[in-house]
């Protein structure tokens, strides 16, 4: 119980880390649809898988990755549905549906691909 | 029309410490979530977790703010190509790691630079197919 809570609370730490040091790299580019390529940076999974590597091993760390490709899928349709959403309904409903869809794509595609 | 590409590392000091931590914390946020699903529902299930759109969407309400909506829009559709990216990293990660058994500080390199040059790639198309700035 204590190295479960020690491992998910330096996954935690190192996922902020990681997300903070990409946006440090996107606020210095321009155009703004440059910069907003590394707002879709593996930050989060880079974090999170060295420390499973570091602290567990490889094969989590497999299974987790082929998720993450999975995840990452919804994500790229979830940003193009986005940009109509964020023009339709403004920032919050725009928001809140893009997560909606990046949610059904993932779940869709990970009960096909069953990663 | 297409935008020059430009870095300015003085936006890092005029932003402040404030964007960093709210994105620190959303980061940090997602990883605590990704390993919460991971305890619960298997690796395979927090790995999703792990290509949320969450600190996208942190980013984009910030830049809505500041910048307007036309700024989180161009933003979106450069996460797009960065999003591609991402299966790129987990499909890379999940080979060396796995059958290719490369070691990981090397499959976690190459999966990074894969997703830049894929995100990257997709950024150039998307500029030289529609230009590079939003119609306001």
């Amino acid at each position: 119980m204590h190295s479960t809570v020690v491992v998910l609370a330096l996954k935690t730490v190192a996922s902020g880390l990681f997300v903070a040091a990409f946006a440090v790299v996107a606020s210095m580019l321009s155009p703004k649809r440059l910069a907003g390529v590394f707002a879709a940076a593996p930050a989060v999974a880079l974090g999170s898988l060295i420390m499973t590597v570091a602290l567990l091993g490889n094969a989590g760390a497999v299974v987790a990755a082929r998720g993450m490709a999975v995840g990452g899928a919804g994500f790229a349709v979830s940003c193009a549905a986005a940009v109509p959403a964020l023009r339709r309904w403004g920032v919050l409903r725009g928001t809140a549906m893009t997560i909606a869809v990046w949610a059904v794509v993932s779940a869709v595609l990970y009960r096909v691909v069953r990663p | 029309m297409s935008a020059r590409i430009e870095i300015h590392p003085e936006r890092v000091r005029e932003a402040g410490w404030r964007p960093l931590l709210i994105r620190f914390a959303f980061g940090a946020s997602m990883g605590l979530i990704a390993g919460a699903v991971t305890l619960l529902f298997g690796a395979g299930a927090g790995g999703v977790f792990l290509a949320s759109p969450a600190t996208l969407l942190a980013s984009l309400t910030l830049v809505a703010r500041e910048e307007g909506l036309h700024s989180a829009r161009d933003e979106c559709r450069g996460a797009t190509c960065g999003a591609v990216g991402l299966v790129a990293f987990g499909l890379l990660t999940a080979a060396g790691l796995g059958p290719l058994r490369w070691p990981a500080p090397l499959t976690l390199f190459v999966a990074t630079v894969c997703w830049a040059a894929v995100g990257g790639l997709c950024y150039l198309v998307m500029r030289a197919l529609i230009g590079d700035e939003d119609e306001t």
